[in-house]
């Protein structure tokens, strides 16, 4: 490697990977300190903020622990991780839901509407809520965390085919609901906003 | 704009969480904790590993076993030995388990320019010859080196290599240095004539080729360079395409 004029010979070529794989923590730290702000964005998107702090706790110790595998482009797979790591909490908080139900001898709703977690205009979270989870996941991925379709595939955990054919599935049943709202022929249903 | 991006862009606009702006102090307190938390977990989970237990515990049963042959062996057939055998290999061998580890300096705080009082905490002093290995960020109030930071005296013309970081034990600077280090972190754009902060000569160059980012981080963009030995003028080249003996990315000024 000539570096300023003066080659050594005994210098490899893959130095830089050498010396970075020396030390796990500063590694993981970097990590850290360069997709934190996204990781939490993505996690106060579509939980809020009492449960983001959690979620990015346990996505992040999920990198620690798998650090080897993180792809260089991390953040999809930052995404990815902190998407199962979210379902995880809903299902046990739906868990949760269903036994206090059924303690109480009630009958669980299964309109399971989607709601945001944080502020978002009624009708447009009730749009969002017609849609699939997969569907919904693959707009929000491109509209709100801004990634690109390749890239958004990775963190849903599709291929970019399957990806690009969500995307368009909810972009078209999204037209089309408006269209027929606009027209007043809407039949989707509208939950109240509990206070 | 077709209806199908009407779409995308109809709810971008509504994206609840836009990211705008420095974070502030509160949720940079929320990243230290997260950070905590996680390398707390992390350390509990290393220590409470049931395999490492697993082989502690054979280790022990095993040395535990060897003892018990090897004092049996000793009283039924030691009584017969000469006195002058030399019992002293397995003190000897157990010497060289004991090299002491060289002691780690804290960092000084000390009014010196941020670049040297790094160096100095290194046990890198005055006019010694230094190399630092890899990116420094800024985050939550701390400045972090991303790797090493080694020092050997050097020949004008060698080059530094990463060797005598995998052979000794080299300080890891991870954090802990005083706030003021956020003054050393700079963007230096391409092709600017740049003084180092704690480096005597120059003034330098910054490279004219692209310049890689490091790390992108509450919306700053960090740099690593290194310079190269020599030359007089200075000229900084973005980290990675060479090894100089140093790299101070974060610690460059640019003047137009």
């Amino acid at each position: 490697v000539a570096v300023g004029g003066v080659t050594d010979p005994g210098y490899p070529d893959n130095w830089l990977a050498m010396v970075s794989g020396t030390d796990r923590r500063a590694r993981f730290e970097a990590l850290f300190a360069a997709h934190y702000w996204a990781v939490r964005a993505y996690a106060l998107r579509r939980v809020g903020a009492s449960l983001a702090e959690d979620v990015l706790a346990d996505t992040f110790l999920v990198a620690w622990r798998r650090l080897d595998h993180v792809p260089d482009d991390a953040l999809p797979w930052l995404f990815g991780v902190a998407r199962r790591v979210i379902a995880n909490h809903l299902r046990g908080e739906r868990r949760h839901g269903e036994l206090i139900n059924r303690l109480k001898n009630v009958i669980p709703s299964s309109s399971a509407l989607w709601e945001p977690p944080i502020s978002v205009d009624h009708e447009l979270a009730v749009v969002l809520g017609s849609l699939s989870e997969r569907e919904r996941e693959a707009l929000l991925l491109v509209a709100w965390d801004g990634l690109d379709p390749a890239r958004a595939a990775r963190a849903a955990g599709c291929t970019a085919v399957a990806f690009r054919a969500r995307l368009h599935r909810a972009r078209r049943r999204i037209v089309a609901l408006l269209a027929e709202k606009s027209s007043g022929t809407s039949h989707i249903k509208l939950k109240e906003k509990t206070p | 704009m077709n209806a199908k991006d009407w779409v995308v862009a109809r709810v971008a606009d509504a994206n609840p969480v836009a990211q705008v702006g420095r974070p502030s102090s509160r949720d940079e307190a929320e990243a230290e904790r997260v950070l905590q938390r996680v390398l707390d977990a992390a350390g509990k989970q290393r220590s409470a590993r049931p395999r490492a237990m697993g082989f502690v515990s054979i280790g022990a049963l095993a040395a535990s076993a060897v003892i018990v042959v090897a004092v049996v062996a000793l009283v039924t057939f030691g009584h017969g030995r000469p006195a002058t055998t030399t019992p002293h290999r397995a003190a000897r061998s157990g010497s060289f388990a004991l090299t002491p580890k060289p002691p780690v300096r804290n960092p000084p705080a000390i009014n010196v320019p941020p670049g040297m009082l790094v160096l100095a905490s290194l046990g890198v002093h005055h006019g010694a010859r230094f190399f630092i290995y890899g990116q420094r960020i800024r985050f939550a109030g701390r400045l972090y080196f991303c790797l090493f930071v080694g020092n050997q005296t050097m020949g004008s013309s060698q080059i530094c290599p990463p060797w005598p970081l995998r052979h000794e034990p080299t300080p890891v600077v991870t954090g802990g240095f005083s706030p003021k280090f956020e003054l050393a972190a700079a963007v230096a754009p391409r092709d600017e004539t740049c003084t180092i902060v704690g480096l005597p000569g120059g003034p330098y160059r910054t490279s004219r080729a692209p310049i890689p980012p490091a790390l992108k981080v509450g919306g700053d963009v960090y740099y690593s360079f290194v310079t190269f030995p020599g030359a007089s003028a200075g000229q900084l080249q973005p980290f990675g395409l060479g090894a100089g003996y140093f790299s101070l990315g974060g610690n460059v000024r640019c003047h137009r």
